[in-house]
């Protein structure tokens, strides 16, 4: 607090001058919630500022007097109000009530406000329309939206992990409300976390972000939830026959001028109780019990969000995730047996106990110390839980007359990852006058690993515990970012950052300089060029070839070896077209050193052989990337959406498979989405990509391996194995999947308005390979092996999904 | 609510198109009354047979009327029994292999026909002829024998000695010579086996027992248990041949270890009724292997790629102990204890 008073006083004496500054916030009339990217300018001037992501602007340097403001944006009327300048600076909470669009009326958009006033290259944000606009899979989701975008690829259609620009998933930063989301996914990837009825933005940053952004060397993702209602409690539902969510939100009620609001979200899905249900018979049990199909997962998540307004200048957030996905099963059984001497029961039993998921908290507070500088300090809290837990138990007991005997033998096997995320971190923005905006701040991360795997044997005679795998480490990011934003002319805008970062495991400073510039060519056409340096001192324990991640083991970098890093080269041409049609073509170059992949598993270890237990040992790797691409896009509108295209190379080294093409490499990737309101109350949207397949691992032809059987009868026999070729040098077929959707909107039930929706995903039914499957080719008549087939394994087929959204 | 349909997709044949080479098999046993012995092959394409037939033999026909035949509820009348021999397609026969030691001795070892695997399999009895499908009024059954060849010391010369360096050399024409080496491990001593502390020689199933073996020797070793004639018969439960129990996962240990010996195992649960007290010859074998075959066998591959969804092996070729092409060459060397175990 010393530290903010200080720099208060320093500040209001900087400011001491006779100009005054109108400043305030720009929200939306009928629910409060923020608005970005607003023009606010002065009337008969040029004389204005935009808002920025809360809603927040300021025009400083102003001649007192009467003065005019207005405040436009799209889809809202147009907003004027008279203020009167003196030497008190003016702050206005201004409301904007939303208009529809009128034909071919130009107005401001965001996208404008966003290409004239954004240096970084690379960045593009999605609202909720846009994030729902393609059609998804059973429900709209954040991170396949963004995999329509430039620049993000995928490994497979069950997969909403987010490979940017030669960077794999682990290297990107996932964050809700600005905390950090370690494995942000459900149902080992196919669904993201985020619901997306909660959220209000999604901020993404392919490359090139700046210096406030740390600890990743791949993209930042900041998903911003709602701030809820400020001014009535209102509310959404979403039935489907596999989930359910909900979202309830209002006003706080005030208190001493203290007023806010609040949002709550949840949702679960009921797989498992659906299949319980239907009780689909399998066999029966020893005992003549049915045996019915099972399945036993189901995830939920909830978030909270609450936003208090303590004074004009002071609001604290509190924002909450909650997340699990569980898998939870086991099975028993009891056999008797006698004979004239004993009686012998042999119980036995199975289980699977596997909860993983996240958990956030973070408190905010926003400090208007100055219309010109704003302090935000931000504690937050993150953990991530992976735990999987198998046991197997048999337990015999001998009845004889005199006495009873009991063998019994209890395995467990568990295998866990936690990680525990405190951040504190604080962020002053300095906007030093019309032309220049100074940002700087800290960082203290503390990330709690406890990788680990854990045997436990018992019988009847001893008991053993065995760890093969504990890594328990404390890693402490100590980071301080400065960063200064320069108009240095109408059309010339400077970035300058530098990040520095103390990582506690290595007591060593790790600087990441940072650059942006833009230059306006003409009102319509800018130039960008970043490059920047980038640490991670994180990185994950996952097989680097596996088609499906359906968990992150994640770890610091060890002791003995280097931080992670990444150098960053993108340079971009943009134009925004009069009608509001942005587009965008980008060259980058990415370089990768330090890069750890998991050596890896083997699989046919036998008990007390060597085990090359992998979590922990890995290949050091370099890598490189380069692409080119290209967006089209339109934002407002009846028809809307963009098309994108990306050309791409990635190769990463490690010394057994030398330069190779990582799994998710695709060349060329078209994507196009498009949205069409055919009438006020049905609307059409449509999803296509067409991508060069992904890279596999070819098979050559057939070597002889052997088997052993040293028993009395000792013989060696051969088996045939596959020889494969250099890794990643073929591809799949090309990729191709059409989606597309149609939502009737205004339906009434009861007095309860609804949206109905359908949606077909890969409507052309278009054979995508995840993988091949192979086999030996058999005669039937002589039963000789002739050779070898494979067949491939499809990525989604085409998938109808019907479902009614409830809003009260 | 949701709905599926999957485009549909057919299995396709393979080729290959690769620079071939040699696929060797080397051991040098120890054992009295074990041979050593190479096996050479050299490595396939994916559109190749990997096994041919070398010969087919007409042996008998079973009438069910007037022999002895073993299936014949299922086939009517009667069958015919026919013997057919394999042997695998990547099969060299004509290299040149020999082994030699530090002292300037060198085996050749020549190649040898040898059987190996006899397996009986049941075959189809329609077969397709100029488009047209014919069911056979009798059913053939066949003697599947698949022949394994091998390269063997036919001199009576090569004995060899535990501790001491082997090397290995192939020429095969077509091909890049293979050379190896190999050090041969040292000769274990099983002690003997006990059941509550005391020493026994009829193991009684169903309770845990330990295993001793001398500690003057090192190196790595692996135990094993078999019960002789376990699956005897066939497999009803209710013969009185069926036997239950005493099995147990091999193990790995290192011999001079003090703090493994003696190593408790606790053998496969039976839970079979049994009538009348029942045994059977139990085997007990603890073999020593030189680090090749450690390799080889028990860490066994630590692959370039691996997925879970390759539903086969993948490598690009192991050489253990071996140059020049895939394969290994390795030794081992083993001791016993035959012993009896009971279900009483």
């Amino acid at each position: 607090m010393y530290f903010f008073k200080i720099t208060f006083l320093f500040f209001t004496f900087l400011f001491a001058q006779n100009t005054s500054s109108i400043s305030g916030f720009v929200r939306d009339s009928t629910n409060g919630e923020p608005i970005s990217y607003a023009n606010v300018f002065i009337s008969k001037t040029t004389i204005g500022s935009a808002t920025n992501r809360d809603g927040y602007f300021i025009i400083s340097g102003l001649e007192h007097g009467k003065r005019e403001i207005n405040v436009t944006m799209i889809g809202y009327a147009v907003h004027k109000e008279f203020v009167n300048l003196s030497e008190e600076s003016i702050r206005l909470d201004i409301r904007l009530k939303e208009q529809a669009i009128e034909g071919s009326e130009v107005v401001v958009t965001a996208e404008r406000q966003k290409f004239e006033r954004s240096i970084e290259s690379s960045q593009i944000s999605l609202d909720i329309r846009e994030i729902n606009s393609a059609p998804a899979f059973i429900e709209p989701d954040v991170f396949r939206t963004l995999q329509m975008l430039p620049g993000v690829q995928t490994t497979s259609d069950f997969s909403s992990a987010l490979y940017v620009r030669g960077s794999t998933p682990d290297q990107n930063l996932i964050m809700l409300d600005g905390i950090a989301v370690y494995n942000p996914y459900h149902l080992g990837g196919i669904f993201s976390t985020f619901n997306t009825d909660a959220i209000k933005e999604a901020d993404f940053h392919a490359g090139g972000f700046p210096a406030r952004y740390g600890g990743r060397m791949g993209a930042i993702l900041n998903v911003i939830n709602r701030e809820g209602n400020t001014t009535k409690t209102t509310g959404m539902a979403n039935i489907s026959l596999i989930s359910s969510k909900a979202l309830i939100e209002g006003p706080l009620p005030k208190w001493r001028g203290i007023k806010g609001s609040w949002m709550i979200s949840g949702r679960r899905t009921y797989f498992d109780t659906v299949i319980d249900a239907l009780k689909i018979p399998l066999g029966q049990n020893s005992d003549g019990s049915n045996i019915y199909f099972e399945f036993p997962y189901y995830f939920y998540d909830y978030q909270l969000k609450f936003n208090i307004d303590i004074d004009k200048d002071h609001r604290l957030t509190y924002s909450r995730f909650y997340g699990d996905d569980i898998l939870n099963w086991s099975w028993d059984d009891v056999q008797r047996t006698s004979n004239s001497n004993v009686n012998v029961k042999s119980e036995s039993g199975f289980r699977i106990d596997w909860p993983w998921g996240n958990h956030t908290n973070g408190l905010t507070w926003r400090w208007i110390i100055s219309p010109e500088l704003i302090a935000k300090t931000f504690i937050s809290n993150s953990r991530y839980r992976f735990d999987f837990d198998l046991g197997f138990e048999t337990r015999n007991t001998y009845e004889y007359e005199d006495s009873t005997q009991i063998f019994f033998t209890d395995i467990s096997y568990r295998i866990f990852d936690v990680i525990k995320d405190n951040t504190i971190e604080s962020e002053l923005t300095w906007k030093t006058s019309d032309t220049q905006e100074i940002t700087g701040g800290f960082q203290l991360k503390n990330v709690n690993f406890d990788l680990g795997i854990d045997i436990d044997i018992a019988t009847q005679d001893t008991s053993a515990n065995f760890t093969p795998l504990s890594l328990m480490n404390t890693t402490r990011e100590t980071a301080f970012f400065l960063q200064n934003k320069l108009n240095l002319s109408e059309k010339f805008k400077l970035q300058l950052g530098l990040r520095g970062t103390h990582y506690n495991l290595h007591s060593k400073l790790y600087f990441d300089p940072r650059l942006g510039m833009k230059y306006h060519y003409s009102k319509n056409v800018a130039l960008k060029l970043n490059w920047g340096i980038y640490h991670q001192f994180l990185t994950t324990a996952n097989n680097q070839d596996e088609n499906l991640r359906l968990v992150e083991l994640w770890l610091g970098i060890p002791k003995d070896k280097p931080a992670s890093v990444s150098q960053h080269i993108i340079s971009g041409l943009e134009y925004m077209s009069p009608s509001n049609i942005f587009y965008r073509l980008e060259l980058y170059q990415k370089r990768f050193d330090n890069l750890l992949t998991l050596k890896q598993e083997n699989p046919n270890t036998i008990d007390g052989g060597e085990s090359d237990s992998t979590i922990n040992e890995f290949w050091d790797t370099k890598g490189k990337s380069w692409g080119m691409e290209f967006l089209l896009k339109k934002s407002s509108g009846k028809f809307n959406g963009w098309l994108g295209y990306t050309y791409s190379q990635t190769e990463y080294f490690t010394e057994p498979s030398n330069w190779h093409y990582p799994n998710f490499d695709r060349t060329h990737t078209l994507n196009l989405v498009l949205n069409f309101e055919l009438t006020s109350d049905l609307e059409f949207s449509s999803a296509v990509t067409q991508s060069s397949g992904n890279p596999y691992t070819k098979i050559l032809g057939r070597v002889y391996d052997w088997e052993q059987n040293l028993n009395s009868n000792t013989y060696w026999y051969p088996y045939d194995s596959y020889i494969i070729g250099d890794k990643n040098t073929e591809r799949y077929d090309g990729y191709y999947r059409v989606d597309i959707g149609l939502t009737r909107k205004g339906g009434n039930l009861f007095g309860l308005q609804y949206d109905t929706y359908w949606q077909v995903m890969n409507v052309t039914k278009h054979l995508n390979i995840f993988s091949y499957a192979y086999r030996t080719k058999i005669d039937p008549l002589s039963g000789d092996q002739l050779g070898v087939e494979r067949r491939a394994i499809p990525m989604f087929p085409l998938i109808l999904t019907f479902g009614i959204k409830f809003e009260f | 609510m949701h709905g599926c349909s999957f485009p549909t997709n057919e299995w396709i044949e393979l080729e290959s198109d690769y620079d071939h080479v040699l696929n060797v098999f080397g051991l040098v046993n120890l054992d009295s009354g074990y041979p050593s012995y190479i096996g050479l092959y050299r490595t396939t394409n994916l559109d190749e047979k990997s096994q041919n037939l070398v010969e087919i033999d007409t042996l008998y026909y079973c009438d069910c009327s007037n022999d002895e035949c073993w299936d014949c509820g299922e086939v009517g009348d009667g069958y015919w029994v026919i013997d057919s021999i394999y042997e695998p397609a990547a099969l060299i026969k004509d290299a040149s292999v020999s082994i030699s030691d530090d002292e300037g001795n060198v085996y050749l070892f020549s190649f040898v026909d040898k059987i190996t695997f006899v397996d009986t399999i049941y075959f189809d009895t329609t077969f397709v002829t100029y488009g047209t499908t014919v069911s056979w009024d009798t059913t053939i059954y066949d003697t599947n024998n698949y022949r394994i060849n091998y390269y063997v010391d036919t001199t009576g010369l090569f004995i060899p000695e535990p501790g001491v360096k082997y090397n290995l050399s192939i020429t095969a024409p077509g091909f890049n010579d293979v050379v190896g080496s190999v050090v041969t491990p040292v000769l274990p001593n099983l002690d003997s086996l006990s059941q509550k502390g005391v020493s026994v020689d009829t193991v009684v199933v169903n309770e845990p027992f330990t295993i001793h073996w001398r500690e003057e020797n090192e190196g790595t070793a692996m135990i094993t248990g078999e019960v002789i004639d376990r699956y005897y018969s066939n497999s009803d439960s209710t013969s009185d041949d069926w036997w239950c129990g005493g099995y147990f996962d091999p193990f790995i240990i290192d011999l001079g270890n003090s703090s493994q010996n003696p190593y408790s195992v606790q053998s496969e649960f039976c839970d079979q009724t049994f009538e009348e007290p029942t045994s059977k010859d139990y085997y007990i074998r603890l073999i020593s292997m030189d680090d090749n075959y450690y390799e080889y066998f028990i860490t066994g591959e630590q692959g370039e790629y691996s997925n879970a969804v390759l539903n086969y092996p993948t490598t690009k070729g192991r050489s253990v102990g071996i140059d020049g092409g895939f394969g290994f060459f390795g030794s081992i060397a083993s001791d016993g204890l035959l012993l009896k175990i009971s279900n009483r």
